[in-house]
Formats: C-alpha cells, sequence, structure tokens
C-alpha cells in the first residue's frame, strides 16, 4: 500500500517515456530509502532495488534529483575487511533480473542539496536509462536514529 | 543421576582473541579538543570503528549499529558498568577536526567519541592492530578513504579483546556483546581473581 501511489506514477511515466505499451513498466522500484544528510555534512545516501522486467538489458546512465546537485552510483566493496568504495559510470541489469543498493554494497550519494533537507522532506530521483527513458521515484528523506 | 546442561552459549559472529593485546601508547584529541591516550579507555568497556565523517555509507551505518545495540543492550539489561562506549576514530585527521567530529558523533548520541589526531600518532594505533587506510583518489578531485572495516572491542584493562567483522547489523551484536561482556566482567571491579 506504501508504494501505491508512487508506483502508480513511475509506471505512468515510464510507459509515457518508453513506449512500451500495455506491457508495464520495464524498470521499477522497490524499497527505497534515503537518508537526509548528517550535521555537517552535505551528502547521504539512497538505498533500493531496481527491477528489470523486461526482455533486454537495461542500462542506468544517469541518476539525478532536482533536491540534489548530484547523484551518484557507487559501490562499496569489502575485501579482507577492507572497505574501498568507487562510483560507477553506469550500471547494466540483464534481462529479468533485479540490483539491490544496500549499505555496503551499490548505494546512490546525494551530493549537495540544493537547499536545506531535514527528514521528512520529499525527494525524486531519476534514473535515465537506454537512451532515454526515465524512472521516477520519489520518497521522503528518513533519519538514521 | 547428574543434571546435564547444554553447551555455553558462545559468541558466533566476533573473533576473541585467546591472549588480549595491550594497546600502544598514543595520544589523540576527542571531538571536545581533549587529550585521549590509551588510559583512557581504562576503567569501561569500548567499541572502536575506524572511519571518516565524509564517508556516506558504511560509517554511518556503523555508527547506527552500534548506538542502536549499545541503546538495546541497556533497554535488555546489561549492567551499566558493562555498556561499551563507541568510539569513531577518524582516518581522516586532514578534514575531521574536532568540530566536524563534535557536530559529526553528537547525531548518534551523546555518549559517541570521537577521535583525531596527528597522522603519525594516529598510525601508533593502527598499525600494531592491523588497522588499514589509504587515500584513495576520486574523480572530482577530492578522495575518499579506504579503510579497515572491523569493530574492536578494547576490555576495560585497554586491551584489545575481540573483533566483529562486517557486516555490522545490530542482531550480530546484540547476540555477542552480552556474552563477551559478562566474560570479562571480573576487569570492571579489577583482575578476577586467582584460583
Amino acid at each position: 500500500m506504501l508504494f501505491r501511489k508512487p508506483m502508480l506514477l513511475v509506471w505512468y511515466l515510464a510507459v509515457l517515456v518508453s513506449g512500451c505499451g500495455e506491457s508495464g513498466p520495464p524498470l521499477t522500484a522497490t524499497g527505497v530509502v534515503a537518508f537526509a544528510p548528517l550535521p555537517g555534512r552535505d551528502f547521504s545516501a539512497a538505498y533500493l532495488t531496481l527491477h528489470n522486467h523486461s526482455q533486454e538489458a537495461i542500462t542506468i546512465q544517469h541518476v539525478s534529483s532536482p533536491e540534489f546537485a548530484k547523484v551518484e552510483i557507487h559501490e562499496s566493496m569489502t575485501v579482507d575487511d577492507v572497505i574501498r568504495m568507487r562510483r560507477l559510470d553506469s550500471l547494466t541489469l540483464d534481462a529479468g533480473t533485479s540490483a539491490q543498493f544496500v549499505s555496503g554494497g551499490k548505494h546512490l550519494m546525494l551530493i549537495e542539496p540544493v537547499n536545506e533537507l531535514a527528514p521528512g522532506k520529499s525527494v525524486t530521483l531519476e534514473f535515465e536509462y537506454n537512451g532515454g527513458a526515465i524512472l521516477i521515484v520519489n520518497t521522503q528523506l528518513k533519519t538514521r536514529m | 543421576m547428574r543434571a546435564t546442561t547444554g553447551p555455553a552459549a558462545r559468541p558466533e559472529y566476533a573473533t576473541v582473541l585467546p591472549s588480549p593485546m595491550v594497546l600502544p601508547d598514543f595520544t589523540l584529541n576527542d571531538q571536545n579538543g581533549s587529550t585521549f591516550t590509551r588510559e583512557s579507555l581504562k576503567g569501561s568497556w569500548s567499541l572502536l570503528f575506524f572511519g571518516f565523517t565524509h564517508c556516506p555509507d558504511i560509517c554511518p551505518a556503523t555508527l547506527q549499529s552500534l548506538a542502536v545495540a549499545r541503546e538495546k543492550l541497556a533497554a535488555q539489561g546489561q549492567p551499566a558498568a558493562t555498556l561499551p562506549k563507541i568510539i569513531l576514530i577518524s582516518v581522516d585527521p586532514e578534514r575531521d577536526s574536532t568540530a566536524v567530529l563534535k557536530s559529526y558523533v553528537s547525531y548518534f548520541g551523546k555518549d559517541i567519541i570521537g577521535l583525531t589526531g596527528d597522522l603519525s600518532e594516529l598510525q601508533k594505533l593502527t598499525k600494531p592492530l592491523g588497522i588499514f587506510f589509504a587515500k584513495s583518489p576520486a574523480d572530482d578531485g577530492g578522495y575518499n578513504v579506504d579503510h579497515s572495516a572491523a569493530v574492536l572491542v578494547i576490555n576495560p584493562s585497554a586491551e584489545f579483546h575481540a573483533l566483529f567483522s562486517p557486516p555490522h547489523s545490530v542482531a550480530n551484536l546484540l547476540h555477542d556483546l552480552p556474552l563477551i561482556l559478562v566474560v570479562q566482567k571480573g576487569y570492571i571491579d579489577g583482575p578476577p581473581a586467582s584460583r
């Protein structure tokens, strides 16, 4: 129930942009959690799961948000108990697969809020994929504590 | 007929050192600018995490887990004397001043301690403990810091006692910490009596 409205919006926009007709949106998002920046910090992180429902690979080429100057896909990797974080230029989901964005793995880095952002504030994430289709996800910023 | 008991519960996620390791001497500053040394760790349990405030993912998530676990331990009756301090030691002293640390750690609770200081002093602590950290250039001209993600359990004698490897879930911490703290409870009131 919680995602009914955002998901309907996402589906509608995805259909409009990708022109996939009545087959449903090729790309959807679930479990979206975005945190408000911590005190003194001008960045934060967001987590979600992306689902590719189509029969073709989907490549996320760009992520943006009207509320942040930049959004980047990052990946934390733990090797021998050492954490390394790197930016990903793009992310490809094979046909019928999902990609989880979780703490300690892939995540969205929300950089430089345009305005002050407190927990509860609504933010929009826009995922551009396959040369122009857009998945729009709305969520509210949460606090970690 | 003898009563039988099951095997004693043991930590499942933490590695407890067979012999605790005495921490090296070091001098850092806490978020209030006060000197913090090995002596400062004596008298209570501590959970050390090495991270930095420009870290968007693992560091806040780990501090969140540690703070929530500590809160739950208190709520489920863990004796106050064995509740651990939570300490973030910055591996990015260049950007993490005491003022930066102060606003950052206070977000996670009033009892959280943030430490920073000279790189050489930091290395006095990290090298013997096998804690790794190194700058990694970022695309925007800035940098990230690759770093060890372990949480170190320090006993009230200021000894490296146990280690949690990531991921640091609240459930894992809540399972193991009471077992570790109980085993070494004698340290709180002094060394256990010899048998």
